[in-house]
């Protein structure tokens, strides 16, 4: 019995596996395409069903009618993304610690119900958000402007990290606030020399559904931006699938998602740093 | 000499009422209750981890109240024993000293004395989580 359920996960997760991977699989192939190797139907492996071209990957590094010219929109999205994570992240997370540590009471208002405001932020349909925002920038002439959309990135960011920050800390005990206090630590003190080192992986978790939700948003980059600044998911949804060839469009996709799946890799070891293991014996 | 003026404190699960007493220096004294009487309370109220609603706490003739928990050359061993577990042993037991202004080697020297005191001599590199149930 054991044997077959054995069997059984294996040929599940391997099948789970093929379905996540072989999308990128195959943009992956259709990224070295040519137009002969693309209408000569299903094909992946290179130099043996079909030869490899660079076209699509040269294309996107070309201005003009030849070319797509990534690297602006790259660099916008990642200055954006960056910046409003940052904030986003160091914000929230004194925010958390503020709400999990001590007691706050107006009137009805508790320490709860200003977590459930901000995470309530995110509830909201974006759509509702999108002509006060517009509105807003516009007053502040920040509309079509980096700064603009890091302000308007960190609003929407900052629910994410508070809402993460809040869960951890509530997990790390109380007693070791404390005990950093009564060694010697001023409440702050106690923040930044012993909670804040035994929280990686909640920064980590925070830090990481920041870039991806900064990162992959499209609707605030589109209905805030017009032509300064333009980021990478309104960048490809721009392009025209008749017009740009399907394997520079792989190549474009590729390359808008290489640099979150190079930060899940780089972080995923801190994400088991810093456990409590210890703290309490 | 530590003497304490009807003391009262708010926490809404054990709250203190009325508390006065004085303890001389030099001598040791032991406070006994039943579960949830409010010893550990007390003593939390003494640390500054408390706020009190009414009262006075004096050491030695000054009032510490309204000093912050690092100002009142208190202490507080815990029933569980507390660890920093991002710090190795020496580390842990140099932490205060640090906060007390020693530097870095001369905090990790009289740590490492210490440990040493206590048979720890083998463990300072290591992390609390890699010690066994009675090296803490």
């Amino acid at each position: 019995m054991n044997k077959f359920y054995h069997i059984l996960k294996t040929l599940f997760l391997f099948g789970w596996s093929l379905f996540v991977v072989f999308p990128f699989l195959w943009a992956l192939t259709t990224s070295f395409k040519d137009a002969n190797a693309i209408t000569s139907g299903a094909t992946y492996i290179p130099w043996v069903d079909y030869e490899p071209s660079t076209q699509g990957w040269t294309s996107l590094f070309t201005t003009g009618s030849q070319g797509i010219n990534i690297v602006g929109p790259f660099i916008d999205s990642a200055a954006v993304t960056l910046i409003a994570s940052l904030v986003s992240l160091a914000l929230g997370t004194l925010a958390a610690y503020g709400l999990s540590r001590f007691e706050y009471r107006l009137g009805f208002v508790k320490n709860a119900d200003i977590t459930f405001f901000f995470i309530s932020q995110r509830i909201m349909p974006p759509i509702v958000l999108a002509i006060p925002f517009f509105l807003m920038l516009k007053e502040l002439g920040a509309l079509d402007t980096i700064f603009g959309l890091v302000l308007v990135y960190v609003a929407l960011l900052l629910p994410i990290a508070v809402w993460v920050m809040t869960d951890f800390f509530a997990g790390i005990p109380k007693e070791l606030d404390e005990m950093a206090m009564t060694d010697g630590c001023s409440p702050i003190g106690a923040f930044f020399r012993v909670i804040l080192p035994n929280s990686v992986p909640g920064l980590v978790v925070a830090g990481m559904f920041c870039l991806i939700f900064g990162w992959n948003d499209f609707f605030f980059a589109f209905t805030l931006t017009f032509t300064e600044t333009q980021l990478l998911p309104v960048s490809i949804v721009s392009l025209n699938s008749s017009v740009t060839p399907w394997w520079s469009l792989s190549a474009f996709a590729l390359i808008s998602v290489a640099p979150l799946a190079c930060v899940a890799v780089i972080v995923e070891r801190y994400m088991s740093r810093g456990t409590m293991s210890g703290a309490i014996r | 000499m530590l003497q304490v003026d009807q003391l009262t404190t708010a926490d809404p699960k054990v709250s203190l009422q009325d508390i006065s007493f004085q303890f001389d220096a030099g001598n040791i004294y032991t406070i006994l209750g039943r579960t949830g009487a409010g010893k550990t309370e007390l003593l939390r109220a003494l640390m500054g981890l408390n706020q009190l609603v009414e009262g006075d706490i004096q050491l030695d003739g000054q009032s510490i109240a309204k000093r912050p928990v690092k100002d009142r050359s208190m202490s507080l061993v815990y029933q569980q024993f507390i660890n920093y577990p991002h710090l190795s042993v020496l580390d842990n037991v140099a932490f205060p000293l640090r906060r007390q202004g020693k530097r870095k080697a001369e905090a990790q020297l009289l740590a490492a004395k210490m440990l040493m005191t206590v048979g720890l001599g083998d463990f300072l590199q290591r992390r609390p989580a890699q010690l066994s149930g009675g090296q803490p």
